[in-house]
């Protein structure tokens, strides 16, 4: 018996299959009337013509076997390079993403179609391209019916979104801790007093949350009430392009300086140093053409642009520092590069959590790497964050056959600098070191020093 | 009811809705008066144009 997709379970409509290496959605009973209204109008065509509906094509039950033969319809969509979740987009993919889900709302409505939520982990990447794939979402639209997921989009893109451009403050650690998103009653405490005086602050955040605190008999039968009177189509759109229009305008509030934002401006680095570097990069990628390469300490992507070029088919890259990534992002979008950067602590990764653990992957059962770069990386594992430099080197070498690892030794300013507060406990950090746990786990394939300082780059096969 | 609950798997939330109705009304007149606004300008235009167009034989 093929097992259904663990994240699919929400919307009884249909469920999610991974079989031979490929995604299958089944289309249950009770959505097939819906299912059929939503293929007869064309929309789902046009959209997935736009590039803003993942692919479905319509395949043979028989495929999935009984699973296939329980289900009205089986359709297959393509398989995605990496699945990521809102809390590890960065700010202005949180942003596209939530224009994508009103976008195609909009566009939808036209046809008389509604969608049934609005779970921002029904969009994905693919590198800075946001994709809706909840093909079950799209139901008929039923004249003068209320949005059904205007409270969830709150909470999983505006209020996001409002938490870094009102205060400043990303989204990635709140949400991760609270994968439904951010509360608006909690948001509505945070934000400064004259947002009151904003018709769409006080509207969507203020009284949104003041609403929500009762919900005795009363309040449920009033809002009964409301429900019965129909919501005409033009409020409905009004609010949609309301909120389109406010998080277009919406950038991050904390737009200073961040220690690696600038790093491409004032680090250590020559040009010299830096132009080895992306050739060491270079020659990597092309020699070992990797389907699906990591960047750990990705920055703002200068390097796995490289690596793409070079020879890579898409790349992931990870980073905790939020403005560095609003700039890979950046760069992603402007070049149409195959590069979806993602908030990550290298030193507490994304876990299994949700229902059972099992509904929102953590970064170890994704799509592995076939190759990972590693850059100016280890020294904030071994020295800022104290992990044994050899558990360094183990789990770097463990997540991909072959890869990139720089060294960055004590004498480098960086380093010097990580100890210029602190007591040097680090009697055994040393590229010897270095070079002997890496010989543990691969071959080192060609070692090469890119600064006076030492800084040497690693190129490891374990194959 | 408007919204079928076999259609309905998410809870909207009963304040969503409350401020929906709120929203939605304020959003409705709005567009109502936009409308009616384009059609106030419409008759007004001709008007318009001949202020716009210079003085006229009087003028």
């Amino acid at each position: 018996m093929i097992a259904a997709e663990p994240a699919s379970f929400r919307d009884p409509s249909g469920r999610v299959y991974e079989h031979d290496g490929r995604i299958f959605r089944t289309v249950a009973d009770r959505a097939a009337a819906d299912y059929g209204f939503v293929r007869r109008s064309g929309a789902l065509d046009r959209l997935v013509e736009r590039g803003w509906i993942v692919g479905a094509t319509e395949v043979d039950r028989d495929l999935l076997g009984p699973v296939g033969a329980a289900a009205r319809h089986v359709v297959e969509h393509p398989r995605l390079p990496f699945v990521s979740y809102p809390y590890e987009w960065p700010f202005t993919a949180l942003k596209a993403a939530a224009l994508l889900h009103l976008d195609c709302q909009l566009a939808l409505l036209d046809s008389d179609i509604m969608l049934s939520d609005a779970s921002a982990y029904n969009v994905q990447f693919v590198g800075a391209r946001p994709v809706f794939i909840d093909l079950l979402s799209l139901r008929q639209y039923r004249d003068g019916e209320y949005w059904t997921g205007y409270r969830q989009f709150c909470e999983q893109f505006l209020n996001p979104l409002l938490l870094r451009a009102r205060r400043g403050i990303a989204h990635h650690a709140w949400y991760r801790g609270s994968p439904e998103g951010i509360p608006t009653d909690a948001l509505a405490r945070l934000l400064p007093w004259r947002d009151r005086l904003s018709w769409r602050a006080l509207t969507h955040v203020f009284l949104h949350a003041r609403l929500q605190r009762g919900a005795d008999a009363a309040v449920v039968e009033e809002a009964r009430r409301v429900q019965a009177r129909p919501l005409p189509r033009a409020g409905l759109r009004a609010l949609l392009l309301g909120l389109r229009r406010w998080i277009a305008g919406l950038d991050p509030a904390d737009r200073g300086r961040t220690v690696w934002a600038d790093y491409t401006a004032t680090h250590t680095y020559a040009p010299a140093e830096e132009a080895a570097k992306r050739r060491f990069v270079a020659e990597f990628a092309a020699a070992v053409r990797p389907g699906l390469l990591w960047d750990l300490g990705c920055n703002t992507g200068a390097y796995a642009e490289v690596a793409l070029a070079a020879g890579a088919g898409y790349a992931v890259g990870f980073d905790a520092d939020v403005m560095a990534l609003d700039r890979a992002f950046a760069r992603a979008a402007a070049g149409g590069l195959r590069l979806l950067p993602l908030y990550q602590d290298a030193a507490d990764p994304s876990p299994d959590q949700g229902w059972r653990l099992r509904e929102r992957r953590g970064l170890a059962r994704r799509a592995a790497p076939d190759a990972l770069i590693a850059l100016a990386l280890e020294h904030h594992l071994a020295i800022g964050r104290n992990v044994p430099l050899p558990e360094v080197v183990a789990w770097l070498a463990g997540l991909a056959p072959c890869g990139v690892i720089e060294f960055v030794p004590k004498d480098d300013p960086t380093v010097r600098r990580m100890l210029a507060l602190r007591e040097d406990v680090f009697d055994d950090y040393g590229e010897p070191a270095f070079r002997a746990a890496l010989a543990r786990h691969a071959r080192v394939i060609r070692a090469e020093a890119v600064s006076a300082t030492g800084r040497t780059l690693f190129w490891y096969d374990r194959s | 009811m408007l919204t079928a609950p076999a259609h309905a798997y998410l809870d909207p939330g009963t304040g969503s809705i409350l401020l929906q109705g709120l929203v939605g009304a304020v959003a409705g007149a709005l567009v109502a008066i936009r409308l009616y606004w384009g059609r106030v300008v419409a008759v007004l235009r001709p008007r318009a144009r001949k202020d716009i167009a210079g003085p006229g034989p009087q003028g």
